[in-house]
């Protein structure tokens, strides 16, 4: 029998968290207080995170010891399996060798309790009794309902009232981890009853929900704020999924040619990149492709540019420097959520503007029809995001196929997609449409831009 | 009419499920979503719609794109703070 999964000890379990910005070439650009122009600090941030997580977002230390207690929470499910898509490989008839590293196997079903659970415990360890957050589709509020459970703290969910009432079975599973999840609008915030005021039967909106979770942390001493994406502490805390790879790589005698992932928040791709890139950037592989995947109807990457882009359409908030269409921009519905926003995370932008990751974007059709693939070779009902780094494996694959090289290829493969099931079925009715943005609509955005000298705009 | 659209239904991935139209015109503190254009172009004459029942400093307000997440978040506890 052939070998199609590679586990590692739970004594091998990497002890330490990567961070790339001891690595990087050129730090991070900084972000602006939006009232007094200067650098963000930790005083400003200490109202919503606990110290230890506000020290992780500006360490540039290397690696960061993973604390005894979050490696046995996380003893609970990982390592993670990483698979040699065997099946798939066949029926695409292709030399090239595709892994995917498996992060539905969580008791969550994602990637998400890799920083929940740390998260929840620098939070308990600062004497923090209660914890606050938002959830749309209820993923996130989940992954930390189970966080919070594990240490003992006390977790309030405001979850936009529309999902709220449609999806019972996230609520179900959140106060089954001993969560209180309400629905947003709340009369328990000003936010909500402000709100509620002006139109009772409000089904709410993600702002708000994130409006009322900060609100009820800032007014109580007990209580902090928790973010499942996008910050650098989230990114480092979703290492471990990387540096685990890494070790089962090298039990399969394999090391990479091509990682893919989808990008949006960032947290599950650069949790799995992160810990390679670093090869590329010392020389050792100055080789390794790292691929970005993005949808065709909301290039940011690949059509876009970096610069500076105003915050806002009105063009009144601070210059933030990020990859970008212009603040006119608008994409079209795709039905992976977390891929449709109008500047990608700064660390995946910086790394991109360095030329050490590339970018490629896809069809959202494609996209399912890969994960269909993929459900029928391999089994699994894979999630609509990391579909899309499915579409492009599988395009890779092909390639090798013609050029007759038999390339490693490895997935990020962020979690299942039980809770999707209606993309899906929006796909094999028929009833999923392509769009991609036409040239000059793309040519108006980036026009917008402002002028900013030395950008070469 | 305003109301003209508001019983169709569309799958929105931000709250990860189906939705009406008065809810994407409504969502954002009672301005349509900021992705109301993408979402409905290939369904309805939403440009159109907008022009005809939103002015064009509601158009800025609605149009706003998501600021980076650590300054939003800092305004927001500036905001909370000013208000205790």
């Amino acid at each position: 029998m052939e070998r199609n999964m590679y586990f590692l000890e739970q004594k091998d379990m990497p002890t330490h968290w990567y961070n790339i910005q001891a690595d990087l070439p050129e730090p991070l650009p900084p972000v602006l207080h939006p009232g007094t122009g200067k650098p963000v600090g930790p005083d400003d941030l200490a109202p919503l995170f606990p110290m230890e997580l506000i020290m992780q977002e500006v360490s540039t230390e290397r690696w960061i010891e993973i604390p005894e207690e979050i490696r046995d929470v996380y003893s609970t499910w990982r390592p993670t399996v990483l698979h040699r898509a065997r099946r798939l490989e066949k029926a695409l008839d292709t030399p090239a060798k595709i892994f995917y590293k498996y992060e539905g196997t969580s008791q969550a079903g994602s990637h998400k309790p890799n920083t929940a659970v740390a998260q929840a415990y620098y939070n308990k360890k600062e004497g923090i009794k209660r914890i606050t957050t938002e959830t749309g589709a209820g993923q996130w509020g989940s992954a930390l309902s189970m966080g919070c459970a594990f240490f003992d703290v006390e977790l309030k969910v405001f979850m936009v009232r529309i999902s709220y009432d449609q999806k019972p079975y996230r609520r179900i599973l959140m106060e089954t981890w001993g969560a209180q999840c309400v629905p947003s609008p709340s009369p328990d915030t000003k936010a909500g009853r402000d709100m509620l005021e002006k139109w009772p039967d409000c089904p709410g909106s993600l702002g708000l929900a994130i409006s009322e979770a900060v609100e009820d942390a800032v007014m109580r001493d007990d209580t902090h704020y928790s973010l499942g994406s996008v910050l650098n502490h989230v990114l480092l805390h979703q290492t471990i999924v990387g540096e685990e790879t890494r070790k089962q790589m090298e039990m399969a005698d394999a090391y990479p040619d091509i990682i893919v992932g989808c990008i949006g928040g960032g947290s599950n791709f650069a949790g799995q990149f992160l810990p390679w890139i670093r090869d590329k950037i010392s020389g050792e592989k100055p080789d390794l492709r790292v691929v970005c995947v993005e949808p065709e109807s909301c290039p940011t990457m690949t059509r876009g540019i970096y610069a500076y882009d105003f915050g806002d359409t009105a063009g009144m908030t601070p210059l933030l420097k990020m990859h970008t269409l212009g603040h006119g921009f608008i994409p079209p519905p795709i039905h992976a959520g977390g891929l449709r926003y109008h500047g990608m995370a700064p660390i995946i932008c910086h790394l991109y503007m360095l030329g050490l990751v590339e970018a490629v974007a896809v069809h959202q059709t494609d996209v399912f029809k890969a994960g269909i693939q993929f459900a029928r070779t391999e089994g699994v009902i894979t999630g609509p995001e990391p579909c899309h780094n499915v579409k492009v494996a599988i395009d890779e694959a092909l390639k090798c196929k013609e050029s007759g090289e038999a390339k490693t290829i490895l997935i990020a493969h962020s979690g299942h997609g039980h809770f999707d099931l209606a993309a899906y079925d929006a796909y094999l009715t028929g009833r999923l449409e392509d769009f991609a943005l036409p040239e000059d609509e793309i040519k108006k955005a980036l026009e917008e831009l402002p002028k900013i000298p030395g950008q070469g705009q | 009419m305003l109301e003209e659209y508001d019983d169709d239904m569309m799958r929105c991935p931000r709250v990860g499920g189906y939705v009406s139209f008065k809810f994407c015109r409504s969502e954002n503190n009672m301005l349509p979503c900021r992705w109301i254009i993408g979402c409905w172009q290939a369904r309805i004459d939403i440009k159109s719609f907008l022009d005809e029942h939103f002015t064009a400093a509601d158009q800025e307000r609605i149009f706003v794109p998501p600021k980076p997440k650590l300054e939003s978040l800092v305004e927001m506890i500036e905001k909370v703070k000013k208000s205790k």
